[in-house]
């Protein structure tokens, strides 16, 4: 009697679990996965094309991985028990391997840095070609407008280990036709001057790089004010878990840090609708924000976002950038009566239309236009400028 | 579908077994299973479901006519010969036509094109199933079955469908009529599927880890001690991937009153490779010697037929696993092997310590699954030529080249241990009906199962490697 109620509890109670999860699958899924920031997987609709192509199987997969519950539960105390343990495992031998790149299951680390494999010239060529002849048509098509490019080096444009730079920045430049005063970029040329400029687990700048890039940028912008300055030193925001600390490598984190600023006040409009702000800096260095991500703390990569400082003397900027220009709008947009911050991959979805260039710039009285991204920014199809 | 993946454990399982134990009657208990096999088999191969279903209606008719002509041999032969050559013939066309093209085109320098056929999940272990039904029933060993639909559910019954063992009819025959269907049996049977679950997740996944890294790596970075790391922690994965399906297999048709026989027994601490054989895939190995083998005249006949018997049966062996020609050599370099331990080895081995034996045995097999391993013979040779000719390891370069290989290396000690043959108290422990042992063990098994859980749903690496045969 006694056996039979113990294995009724233990079979029962195996059967009531998976049940529960598939319950929750079918009948109360989540939207959100917290966890990964995304939208949370449903089972798509079942019909003969989506079982024959095996959509819906594929969904039912993914949907369970969300929805069955704990599932965040479950994939946190597994991302943190593999990555603790080849964390623990991994550093004596990342220390022994100072000066070189070691690969965590496909993750590449140089030092203490998460970083991307560089790319040779001959792999980026053609496509910035077709990117430069495609500046040079507007360039040419504009002469009203002053055109300005900022390339920022990053871990893509050089070995590590060799020294070696691939070239695709000077390479790129030599196909603008632009002068050379318009053109300038954040110049890395060896891991020291990276990992100064760049965050340690996140792809993008860090406070230093971004103010570095800012000054550069009110240069090249022949803007007749000086940059502002920040209000004292760096100030530690929190723990950052960046962009690259996933998976197997989600157990490296870094301390953030910013510059506070006393930006002058300007309305900001976030996709056309009225925003209090771009970004969340001043929560944050109040201590009253969590979450701590790159966007989250100077702004996500919104379609458009516009900047009005009230100052009409002043000019009008548009900015064609990518998410490394988030940290670095508000600032610029101090010293321009309109500044325009456009990310043409998110344009038209979220602000329902195409982004066509020639009615932009005339509809929104632009004087100015900042090209501004990393090598793979001046690569990508996303960014090619059209209208 | 396969076992370890989040639609079977959260939506197929549970609502097979709510709807198999929602009735009382046998045939409907059947028919839920008959269904449910059937959405198994098209969740992954919706199209080619109707290639096993015309597999078991050829097996069925051929049944049939040789019932019927029972008083003549002669057309009864006629009826079987016709049955097995368009069965195997179904798998020639399925699993080897493409092989046999790309190999003529290459030796006759000829250009036919080549028929690009996919090969269907399973088809070898079900092909191997109807041919045991037909062969016995030929043999008048088992009776034939005259319902379409329980031949079909014998064939396409989930647990053993596409990564067997292989079941003979004989075996499942009176089952499929007539089982009892207990709640020990379903306790025990589940915690039968979450050992195969865990031999699956945890282990054979884990050292799949180093394997990837190695072999698919720069094989300038690695030296002899990492391919020999690689090759042990791939015969580990390849063990623990394929016993905890069969494992699962078991448990799962324990569960629903189905006792299938056991297809692994710890081959790796077998004493030499003729053991081996008798400990791994024993549904498959005894298949090859019932139904090949001693049709062929066993070892009734002269040396030199005997010896070609062998190689016929151990060349099918590797075949069977893949239209490839390193498993056609895994094959026979099993039944040369197996040649030498009848002729001369064995008695050089009965003479030496037990461990001494299985260090040879164990030796011999890792070196053959590097062998498994490759289907490019460069590659293998290199891989064979890392472990024999020393190369001292840079470790540096290992940890730099990929560092997750350090994650794959902690499984293989934990692998090595697992495949031994648990302590007899252990034993004991697992099998006693004591109230306390037994909410231990299941205590324990839900642990397992909770462990289980978390890394699939975490992560999505988990292909089995038997899927392709």
């Amino acid at each position: 009697m006694a056996k039979k109620a113990i294995n009724a509890v233990f079979a029962g109670g195996i059967l009531l679990l998976l049940l529960a999860g598939l319950a929750r699958t079918v009948f109360f899924p989540k939207e959100i996965n917290y966890l990964e920031q995304r939208y949370a997987e449903q089972i798509a609709p079942l019909t003969a094309e989506s079982w024959l192509d095996g959509s819906f199987q594929d969904s039912v997969d993914k949907a369970l991985s969300d929805q069955v519950q704990l599932s965040e539960t479950y994939k946190k105390t597994y991302n943190t028990v593999s990555s603790r343990f080849l964390k623990a495992v991994s550093a004596p031998i990342l220390s022994q391997c100072r000066d070189r790149y070691v690969n965590i299951a496909g993750t590449l680390m140089f030092n203490d840095n998460i970083v991307y494999a560089p790319f040779t010239l001959e792999e980026v060529a053609p496509s910035l070609d077709a990117k430069a002849e495609n500046f040079n048509e507007y360039f040419a098509a504009h002469q009203e407008l002053d055109f300005y490019v900022y390339y920022l080096e990053r871990d893509i444009d050089l070995d590590f280990e060799t020294g070696e730079r691939m070239g695709a920045r000077e390479y790129f430049f030599d196909r603008l036709d632009l002068p050379e005063d318009r053109t300038a970029c954040l110049h890395v040329d060896s891991f020291e001057d990276f990992s100064a400029r760049y965050l340690r687990t996140d792809h993008h700048w860090n406070y230093a790089g971004a103010y570095q890039g800012y000054t550069e940028l009110v240069k090249l912008l022949e803007v007749d004010e000086p940059p502002l300055a920040p209000q004292g030193g760096p100030v530690e925001v929190g723990t950052l878990y960046g962009s690259r600390s996933t998976g197997m490598t989600s157990a490296f984190s870094e301390t953030f840090y910013a510059y506070r600023f006393d930006y002058p006040d300007m309305e900001v409009t976030d996709n056309g609708y009225p925003a209090a702000d771009y970004g969340s800096q001043k929560e944050f260095l109040s201590g009253g924000a969590d979450q701590l991500t790159y966007g989250g703390f100077y702004g996500w990569d919104e379609g458009e976002v516009r900047f009005d400082t009230n100052r009409p003397e002043r000019e009008n900027l548009l900015i064609l950038g990518e998410s490394y220009d988030n940290a670095v709008v508000k600032l610029l947009a101090s010293h321009f009566n309109n500044t325009y911050a456009v990310d043409l991959r998110n344009y038209e979805p979220h602000l329902g239309k195409d982004f066509q260039f020639s009615d932009y710039v005339e509809e929104h009285d632009i004087t100015k236009v900042l090209l501004i991204g990393c090598m793979t920014y001046f690569r990508m199809d996303e960014f090619t400028l059209e209208g | 579908m396969v076992f370890s993946a989040s639609p079977f454990i959260y939506g197929f399982f549970p609502i097979v077994f709510l709807l198999y134990f929602a009735w009382n009657n046998r045939i409907w208990r059947n028919g839920v299973l008959l269904a449910a096999s059937l959405v198994f088999y098209a969740w992954g191969e919706p199209r080619l479901l109707v290639l096993m279903l015309l597999a078991t209606l050829e097996a069925y008719a051929g049944g049939l006519l040789m019932e019927r002509w029972g008083q003549s041999p002669r057309r009864r032969k006629a009826a079987f010969v016709v049955t097995v050559v368009l069965l195997a013939g179904n798998l020639f066309v399925f699993k080897y036509l493409n092989f046999a093209v790309a190999n003529l085109n290459l030796l006759l320098g000829g250009r036919l094109p080549l028929p690009g056929i996919v090969l269907p999940i399973g088809i070898s272990f079900y092909t191997f199933q109807i041919l045991s039904y037909v062969i016995d029933l030929y043999w008048g060993k088992v009776a034939v079955q005259r319902n379409y639909f329980y031949l079909l559910l014998y064939v396409s019954f989930f647990p053993q469908l596409i990564a067997g063992p292989i079941v003979r009819y004989q075996t499942v025959e009176h089952e499929i009529r007539e089982r009892r269907e207990t709640l020990d049996d379903a306790a025990a049977g589940m915690r039968r599927f979450i050992q195969g679950l865990a031999k699956k997740v945890i282990l054979a996944n884990g050292t799949a880890a180093l394997v990837e890294v190695i072999y698919k790596g720069d094989p300038a970075v690695y030296g002899t001690a990492m391919y020999w790391a690689a090759a042990v922690a791939y015969s580990l994965q390849i063990y623990f991937d394929f016993s905890g399906y069969s494992d699962m297999a078991i448990g799962l048709g324990r569960i629903f009153g189905f006792h299938f026989l056991e297809n692994f027994d710890h081959p790796y601490v077998a004493a030499s490779i003729t053991d081996f054989w008798r400990r791994w895939h024993i549904s498959m190995a005894s298949w090859f010697r019932d139904y090949i083998y001693i049709p062929l005249g066993g070892s009734r006949v002269s040396r030199t037929r005997w010896v070609v018997n062998i190689l016929i049966v151990w060349g099918l062996t590797g075949l069977w696993h893949g239209a490839e020609w390193n498993y056609l050599l895994w094959g026979l370099y099993n039944g040369l092997f197996l040649l030498a331990e009848r002729l001369v080895l064995g008695r050089v081995l009965d003479k030496l310590p037990k461990a001494l034996c299985r260090l040879y045995a164990m030796f011999f097999i890792v070196v053959s699954m590097v062998v498994f391993y490759f289907n490019d013979f460069g590659q293998m040779l290199q891989a064979l030529g890392q472990m024999f000719s020393f190369r001292p390891t840079d470790w540096m370069g290992v940890a730099a080249a990929d560092l997750s290989a350090l994650y794959g290396l902690f499984f293989v000690p934990l692998g090595l241990v697992w495949m031994l043959p648990p302590p007899k108290a252990l034993r004991r422990l697992g099998e006693s009906d004591a109230p306390a042992a037994l909410a231990a063990n299941n205590l324990f098994h839900l642990a397992l199962a909770g462990v289980c859980v978390v890394i699939i749903v975490s992560s999505k690496y988990n292909p089995f490697i038997y899927f392709r045969f």
